[in-house]
């Protein structure tokens, strides 16, 4: 268990290191081409919507980020396995071994985007307060969906091939369908719209963002990503138990 | 104590068409109810080892022969765990080393430094055994300053002295091998020879694939011949080889 972790993390760190050497800014050339996309889409939709600039920026940069976290790592987690195919035909590793190196991945890429969001808000005079930490646990609750999330697309993915484009034009859907760059209360009936109240992505992405907006999270949106969890991990220990050894037959 | 039994393995590979590995028609195939494309359900399996019963003591030095296709790779990746017999059992006691494939895990855009860390700890080099014996690794592979250059600028040679060096560093218990390792190299054949000969006399287990008679008979003292999958012959070396062979031309 600890040895299959080490290894995940040293090729995630080794993915990380690899994708950036190149470039003279190191790990922050990601971060940089982040800022400038919140940048532009923050001036043109505040005034699109005719919003305080200093309300909608801070919104849409950590809606932004938290949101290209999720879906960027479920987009990677459809190649886990088959990326990973010559470790695979060649070396047994416990196949969490390949969603973790995608996820720890991925977390620290986030961890590296971070750093904007307290630029922004001291920019923008956001104030401060320790109702932020509910992010903490609520960011926690993300990662326990996108563990079992990147199980089943991973597996998936490997089974059937034409899975990866198919769920790269979902998520493009989905960017515009969930409160990322427009608020909630923009449609009619706000969060309990079923447009809103039925995106798990939107349960995920508020968990996390309300508590750093200073606003509290809505109960629904815990519940459904607490529920979520429970029933997500156990359909995919019972797959797991099922095709994990199919694993080496389908890559 | 080391020791491989299998008991009636056999395995079974799926071969998918490309109707098979894709998510679209398999939906098609739902709706449908099957009738449109009855018998195109890519079920086709091959059966790749066929009622395998052995039991490997340690001391001995196995050898597999057959033809191409006969199962000798398919049941090296059993032995490793890769593979999981569709039935039937496999138990194998003690630490693996596979030479099935050195180049795995290579990373073509890391360091040859790098890759000695990641590729020996996916190999199941412990990171003690590595630090302690980093200088002996970059030094057999005669690389030199170019230790520290990505692996993508090496010669074909210089890569696979690399791997050689890597994976000639782990000390296990069972060891199989899929034919002899050959490093091109000829000044570095030698020393080569010399490095894997030592590893191979001083692991309990050999289980060694291979089409040379002379290298067989040299390593082995029980050989094993395989044929569709199925084991056509077992014993002493000379029996079987003279049998898979031909008796040997007394000079």
């Amino acid at each position: 268990m600890r040895k299959t972790w080490r290894i995940a993390q040293m090729l995630a760190v080794q993915d990380l290191k690899l994708s950036y050497r190149r470039s003279t800014l190191g790990p922050f050339w990601l971060t940089i081409s982040s800022a400038v996309q919140i940048a532009t889409i923050g001036i043109v939709f505040s005034t699109i919507f005719k919003s305080d600039i200093s309300v909608y920026v801070p919104y849409l940069a950590t809606s932004l980020l938290i949101f290209t976290f999720i879906t960027g790592f479920l987009n990677e987690s459809n190649m886990s396995f088959i990326q990973a195919e010559g470790i695979i035909r060649q070396m047994h590793f416990d196949p969490s071994m390949y969603i973790g190196r995608t996820l720890i991945r991925n977390v620290l890429g986030f961890a590296h985007n971070l750093v904007i969001l307290p630029v922004v808000f001291l920019v923008l005079g956001m104030p401060w307060s320790l109702g932020m930490l509910m992010a903490i646990p609520g960011f926690l609750l993300v990662l326990v969906n996108l563990w079992w999330l990147g199980h089943l697309f991973s597996l998936v993915s490997l089974r059937f091939r034409d899975f990866p484009p198919i769920f790269g034009s979902i998520i493009t859907v989905a960017f515009y369908s969930t409160p990322v760059m427009w608020f909630s209360d923009q449609v009619p009936g706000g969060e309990s719209n079923p447009l809103i109240s039925l995106n798990p992505l939107f349960h995920l992405l508020s968990i996390v963002r309300s508590p750093l907006l200073g606003e509290m999270a809505s109960e629904t949106s815990w519940v459904f990503s607490a529920v979520m969890a429970a029933i997500g991990t156990a359909v995919v220990f019972v797959l797991y138990q099922r095709y994990q050894h199919k694993i080496a037959f389908w890559i | 104590m080391t020791h491989i039994t299998l008991d009636k393995v056999c395995l079974d590979f799926p071969v998918y068409n490309a109707d098979a590995r894709s998510l679209k028609s398999s939906l098609v195939n739902v709706a449908t109810g099957g009738q449109l494309r009855a018998g195109n359900k890519g079920g086709i399996t091959v059966r790749a080892l066929d009622d395998i019963s052995v039991t490997i003591e340690p001391g001995e030095r196995v050898g597999l022969v057959g033809h191409n296709g006969s199962g000798k790779s398919s049941l090296l990746r059993v032995l490793n765990g890769v593979y999981r017999p569709s039935s039937g059992t496999s138990s194998v006691d003690g630490e693996i080393g596979s030479l099935i494939d050195i180049n795995i895990g290579i990373n073509p855009e890391a360091t040859g430094l790098e890759n000695i860390t990641t590729c020996a700890a996916l190999m199941g080099i412990s990171k003690s055994t590595v630090v302690e014996k980093l200088p002996d690794i970059i030094d057999f592979s005669e690389l030199g300053n170019y230790i520290s250059m990505p692996v993508r600028t090496y010669s074909s040679g210089m890569q696979m002295r690399l791997m050689f060096s890597i994976a000639t560093t782990m000390k296990p218990q069972i060891l199989l091998m899929d034919e002899w390792l050959s490093v091109g190299d000829e000044s570095f054949v030698k020393k080569a020879e010399e490095r894997l000969g030592k590893l191979v006399s001083e692991t309990d287990i050999l289980v060694f694939a291979s089409h040379s008679r002379e290298t067989i008979t040299s390593t082995c003292n029980r050989l094993i011949w395989l044929e569709h999958g199925r084991i056509k012959a077992d014993g002493d070396v000379r029996t079987v080889a003279d049998a898979y062979f031909g008796p040997e031309n007394s000079l």
